[in-house]
């Protein structure tokens, strides 16, 4: 919880609004859900496992 | 200025420092507890003859404000401990985002109602990295408080983060003692489990501190 991470927040005088790790994760799967997406363990080890891959040259 | 503290009153042992995670503390904000005031924080705090140090940790961003911020904070007193926000990038380009990328790029190319300079300023941002500003400061707190051990009494945290419980316990394995402010609903389960050794108190029973006081 104590990695936080610096939203971009025009009424915060300090130019951003920290919010911490845990509550910002939690703020993404529920957009997620909202709009009908249930991210899945599955889903995240596929997104972390296609980020790792080699990018292929064009 | 002089405070009267009779709202409470903190019974420090000996020479005291104060560690503030200010990212922590400036999510206390809610309907039970009015903002902190990091100037009538300071002043609250000077008025313990046994504060030597008063920590300020917080990070600092390319966003004019945030420079002015922490001027203000410096100006106020504090010493602040304060380094970089790390970036970190999230592609939209990348992964199953990719398709859908290409997906608009596609549709975007075949638009005849746009025009061609707008088709490449949306292919710019689609193509652009976004960042993430991300920052913690568990180690420098730590750090700070292992330098100050040998000289300091009592270890005030403004933060209720779990993740500070394992420093709690070995503070009060050296016979230190430990107060921790927290605000309502932002005090972690792993620091109010660890009972006497530590001193546990809300925010909102310092009212000396927050603004509207």
């Amino acid at each position: 919880m104590s990695s936080y991470y610096y939203l971009d927040d025009p009424k915060s005088k300090m130019g951003s609004t920290p919010v911490p790790e845990e509550e910002f994760i939690k703020a993404v799967f529920s957009i997620a859900r909202k709009h009908g997406l249930d991210i899945t363990d599955e889903m995240i080890l596929k997104e972390i496992d296609s980020e790792l891959k080699p990018k292929r040259k064009r | 200025m002089k405070l009267t503290r009779d709202e409470l009153h903190l019974n420090l042992k000996g020479k005291t420092a104060v560690f503030i995670d200010w990212a922590n503390v400036y999510g206390w904000n809610s309907r039970k507890q009015k903002p902190v005031n990091p100037d009538k924080l300071y002043k609250y705090f000077k008025s313990y003859e046994e504060v030597l140090d008063i920590l300020f940790y917080f990070g600092e961003d390319t966003h004019p404000k945030s420079k002015l911020f922490l001027e203000e904070i410096r100006k106020i007193g504090f010493n602040i401990i304060t380094k970089p926000v790390k970036y970190i990038p999230v592609n939209i380009d990348s992964s199953h985002f990719k398709s859908i990328s290409k997906e608009i790029k596609a549709a975007l190319v075949s638009n005849k109602k746009l025009e061609t300079t707008d088709i490449e300023q949306i292919l710019k941002i689609l193509d652009r990295k976004i960042l993430r500003r991300k920052c913690d400061f568990d180690i420098e707190i730590a750090m700070d408080v292992y330098r100050l051990i040998n000289t300091r009494e009592t270890f005030i945290f403004l933060s209720g983060d779990g993740d500070f419980a394992p420093l709690i316990r070995f503070l009060a394995s050296k016979k230190k003692k430990v107060i921790v402010i927290f605000g309502e609903g932002h005090l972690g389960k792993e620091v109010a489990q660890i009972g006497k050794q530590v001193f546990l108190c809300s925010a909102k029973n310092i009212p000396a501190i927050s603004d509207g006081a």
